[in-house]
Formats: C-alpha cells, sequence, structure tokens
C-alpha cells in the first residue's frame, strides 16, 4: 500500500516540484515571433495537439512541439485544453498514433528546450508556463485561470 | 511479390535508422488477457482468425497481445511508419508479424498520402483493435467486428482534411490488398487474399461526435485447399441427382468473387456520457457470404476512473441452405457435410448483451473486465470453435467473462 501511495501521489509531486517551478503559472502557447498568426482559439489547438489538423489559421502546415509523456505541464496542458482525463486523451492518442494516422508531436523535456525550438523554428508551436515566456517568441493564446 | 515489397519497404526504413537514429520514436502496447465462458459447446473467440477459444473449464489468452511501433521524422513532411504485434496465431510468419510499415507525405495540411502497408480503415476500431488500452471495450463486439480478419492494406491512401469552425472533415480513399488467415475447427485454415481493394471513407469530428461511414468493395484472391477439392467432387455429380450442383459450384468458386462493405458508425463522448454504434451490410457475388447484417448499440458513462458501458450487438445472414443431393450414399452424405460446411460457414444469427468495466490505474495502465451474454440461434458459427457439437448438445445461452491489463508505453 505504501509502495502504491509513493507512485501514484508521492512520485508525480516530485516530478511536478523538480520539473520547473513554474508550472503553477498560467499557461501560454507560444509560436515564432515572424509567425503572421496573432491568435489560436482553443478549438483551433484542440485539433493541433489531438493529431486532427496540424496547421495554423492561415493554413501554414505547424510543427507541434510537447513535452515527453508524464511530463506535469503536458497533463495539465492537454487536460485543461480538452476537459478530459489525462487516461482518457492517452487512449484517445492511441487510437490516433497506433493506427498510423498521425505520429505523436515531437515531445522535449524542458521549458526551455521548448523555448529554445519555437524561437529557431518559423513554424512551431509548443507552450509554456507565462513567466518563461521571453522576448523571442509570441504568445498566441493564454489558458484563463 | 506483396510480401517482398513490404519487406523491401521495412529494409529500407531499418537503413535509414541507422542514418538518422536521432529522430527515431519507439511505441508500444501490450494486452494481457484471459476468457472463460460456460460453453461446451461454443469455444469463445473474438476475431475468426484466433486459433484458441476458451470453453467450460478451459480459459484462453488467444486476446492478448504485445506491439511496438516505430516512427521516423525525415523531414516535416515525411515519415516512415513500422508496426508489428505478437499475438497467438496458427501460423506464425513474418508476413503476418507486419502489421504496418509506410511512408506518410503531407502535402498541404489539407493532404496526406500513405504508401506501404497501412492499417485498413473499414470500421470504426479494426485499425486499433489489438491496442486494448485505446478503446472502452474488453473486446470489440464479437457480431461486427469478429468477422473480418483483415486489418492491415498493402497499397496507398490519400486522405484530405478540411476544418470548419467547430470539426473537422475526412475524406479517404485507399486501395489495395490483404491477406489475413481464417481459422476454424478441425484445423482448418484459409489464408484469405482481398485483392483489388477500393475504398472511401467519410468522416466528421467534433469536440464530442465522431461519425463515419465507409463503402470498399474488393475480390477474393484465392480458393481455400478444401473448397477446390469439393468443387472437383460436385464437378462429377450429375444434375439430376444434384440440381443445385451448379449453384453451388458458382458460391464454393471464391476466387473472383466480389465482397462489398457497407458501414455507418456514430459516436459521442463528452468525458461523462458515451454512446457509441456501428452499423454495417456485407454483401458478395457468392452465397458463402451474403447479406450479412451486423451492428451493435452501446451506452455508458464515465465516473471518475471507471468507464461503464452496456452493449447489445447482432449479427445475421440470410444465406440459402442447399437442400442437398436427391439421392443418399456415404459418399454423397460426405460430400453434402462438407460442401454446406462450407456454404453456411457465414450462416450466423446471434446477439449478445455485454456488460463492459474499464478502470485507468495510471494513465498508461487500464484494467478491463467485461461479460457477455450471447444468444447463439445457429451453431457451429464463424465466429466461433467448436467441440462435441449435435443437435442434442448445443448451447443456444453462453455467458464469457473476460478480464484484461491493457498498457500503453
Amino acid at each position: 500500500m505504501r509502495l502504491k501511495q509513493f507512485f501514484s501521489i508521492i512520485l508525480p509531486w516530485l516530478l511536478f516540484v523538480t520539473c520547473s517551478a513554474n508550472t503553477t503559472d498560467t499557461l501560454v502557447v507560444i509560436v515564432h515571433p515572424g509567425n503572421l498568426n496573432q491568435h489560436i482559439s482553443q478549438h483551433q489547438l484542440v485539433d493541433l495537439y489531438m493529431g486532427k489538423y496540424a496547421a495554423f489559421p492561415d493554413g501554414t502546415l505547424a510543427k507541434v512541439l510537447d513535452y515527453e509523456q508524464g511530463h506535469p505541464l503536458r497533463t495539465l496542458f492537454l487536460t485543461s485544453l480538452t476537459g478530459r482525463p489525462i487516461g482518457q486523451i492517452n487512449a484517445y492518442w492511441s487510437q490516433v498514433k497506433f493506427s498510423g494516422k498521425a505520429s505523436f508531436p515531437q515531445a522535449y523535456q524542458s521549458i526551455d528546450a521548448i523555448l529554445e525550438e519555437v524561437a529557431s523554428t518559423p513554424d512551431a508551436i509548443g507552450y509554456v508556463p507565462a513567466s518563461a515566456v521571453t522576448e523571442d517568441v509570441k504568445v498566441v493564446y493564454r489558458f484563463v485561470q | 511479390m506483396r510480401s517482398k515489397f513490404v519487406m523491401f519497404l521495412s529494409l529500407l526504413w531499418s537503413l535509414s535508422l541507422s542514418v538518422q537514429a536521432g529522430e527515431l520514436k519507439v511505441d508500444g502496447f501490450a494486452t494481457l488477457d484471459i476468457n472463460i465462458s460456460n460453453s461446451q459447446t461454443a469455444g469463445i473467440r473474438h476475431v475468426i482468425s484466433q486459433p484458441d477459444a476458451s470453453y467450460l473449464g478451459e480459459p484462453s489468452f488467444a486476446n492478448s497481445s504485445i506491439g511496438l511501433q516505430l516512427d521516423w521524422q525525415s523531414s516535416s513532411q515525411l515519415q516512415l511508419v513500422a508496426q508489428t504485434v505478437l499475438k497467438e496465431r496458427k501460423e506464425y510468419k513474418l508476413d503476418y508479424l507486419i502489421q504496418m510499415a509506410f511512408a506518410r507525405y503531407t502535402l498541404t495540411p489539407n493532404w496526406q498520402f500513405r504508401i506501404g502497408r497501412t492499417g485498413l480503415d473499414l470500421y470504426m476500431m479494426t485499425e486499433y483493435r489489438d491496442i486494448g488500452f485505446a478503446f472502452n471495450y474488453g473486446h470489440p463486439p464479437t457480431e461486427f467486428y469478429a468477422v473480418v480478419p483483415h486489418q492491415n492494406l498493402d497499397g496507398i491512401d490519400a486522405t484530405y482534411t478540411y476544418p470548419l469552425e467547430q470539426s473537422v472533415l475526412t475524406y479517404k480513399v485507399f486501395a489495395g490488398r490483404s491477406n489475413a488467415p481464417i481459422v476454424s475447427d478441425d484445423d482448418f485454415i484459409w489464408d484469405v487474399e482481398l485483392e483489388s481493394i477500393y475504398g472511401i471513407s467519410l468522416s466528421m469530428q467534433t469536440q464530442n461526435w465522431l461519425l463515419r461511414s465507409n463503402y470498399t468493395i474488393t475480390r477474393a484472391g484465392n480458393t481455400n485447399e478444401q473448397q477446390g477439392q469439393l468443387l472437383s467432387a460436385l464437378q462429377l455429380i450429375p444434375d439430376n441427382i444434384w440440381p443445385t450442383r451448379q449453384a453451388l459450384i458458382n458460391s464454393l468458386q471464391i476466387k473472383g468473387k466480389r465482397f462489398n462493405y457497407f458501414t455507418v458508425g456514430a459516436m459521442y463522448d463528452d468525458s461523462q456520457w458515451i454512446i457509441q454504434s456501428e452499423l454495417a451490410f456485407i454483401d458478395s457475388d457468392s452465397e458463402v457470404l451474403n447479406h450479412l447484417k451486423a451492428g451493435y448499440v452501446s451506452a455508458g458513462a464515465h465516473i471518475g476512473e471507471d468507464t461503464w458501458l452496456l452493449t447489445l450487438s447482432a449479427a445475421t445472414s440470410n444465406n440459402r441452405v442447399d437442400p442437398g443431393p436427391l439421392l443418399s450414399s456415404a459418399q454423397l452424405d460426405a460430400l453434402y457435410q462438407g460442401v454446406i460446411r462450407h456454404t453456411n460457414f457465414y450462416l450466423i444469427d446471434q446477439q449478445t448483451w455485454s456488460l463492459s468495466w474499464r478502470r485507468d490505474l495510471t494513465s498508461t495502465l487500464a484494467v478491463k473486465i467485461q461479460l457477455d451474454h450471447t444468444q447463439a440461434d445457429h451453431l457451429p458459427s464463424a465466429f466461433y470453435l467448436h467441440k462435441d457439437l449435435s443437435s442434442s448438445n448445443y448451447d443456444k445461452y453462453f455467458q464469457s467473462l473476460g478480464l484484461s491489463l491493457n498498457w500503453v508505453f
């Protein structure tokens, strides 16, 4: 029972606090500063992050960036975006990925890696805590807390 | 030729990996499933390619599987994907082990093309029926999914995706061929080749709804060896002894026969309530598989980490039963039994009530239990294996219970 408690409560909490102190911030969706799109709707983000349609509102192909599976930011982002628990989201992605319809977004380990990739890739889209945003990226969506 | 093509793609894919291993993504899935049943005559299985089944006192693990998928992102527009699935089979061939091996090219956000061995986009869950974590059922409804063993397509497909304000429309056309085994009693196995497969699939997806329809036409590419022997024997019988002989010969000559599949389906899941249903109609030039109607409807709810589903599934066909020869002899009776075993293989009339429970233990691990209550108005059935079956020993009603642990990684 203690081992189960460790895996179900303590371990995720430790991951949560050690990955970044910024994860309790409002999450924002970021793109390259040169990206012509000024705003992306929640519905368009669902299409992008659930493998339905990988393009920006202006129709250009998007390179979707995400965190690795199990990362607390990924769980927070996807559950906030879809209103579904992470288990249901992973079940849905299993349908999409293992049927070969779409590949899982390119996964990164850290906020800095996402920031760096978005800042250097014109068609990239990612998400980070609001407090981590730099001048090298542009915010196109902000979650309301 | 076809398997060589798939192996060539696999080899090409493997060589590419060694060049840029850094772009490689490896994912997998595993299902550990045990099924028990109280039937003494109908061996419960969930697809007609499974060689093992559960009877009273004889549990089956045939629904267990483990798989690995490799994705290589060659560029922002080109991906190579390969998937292998290990599960219990009658025969183990490299061709069967390779579930998918294809190149996917995204020309624009709207247009996507795939070439190689892809999933067969026939029914809603056909492409991921081996991945237990991906769906809420303990197993896809038997009456609907068991009859088609084919899961992949060697060929090409083109998908056009069009976003609307609150939904995404997808149009897909595909062409190719497919092989899959049918396994039945007395070690019967037939590697069924479907050639000249052409299909169109339309779907609309909103946040909570999925609506889809599919129409696929194909032609049988081979005739089973036993069917060939029966055909040879039937050729020797005069018409005045067996008046329906010619019609039987036409039916048993499967090669070249047309098969049409039409299906519509809908799923609603708002993260609280679930409704899912599909209807299918299979039609062909052969009496062996003709006018098969199948469907299921499920309703349920997500309650915390639990998902409950109540499902009714049914299948019925109206195959004509041949009256047989006008004379009786040991040879003619044996031939008649052999013939109707094949022509009545898909003579199906049954329904099942199912209660399914799923609990997500973690975000990637789920346990599922499903209780099925089946009423079979005709046995033998293509869905099952059989033993000790006779008119006096016939399980019209039986139950089965499946317990599975489902993992993705």
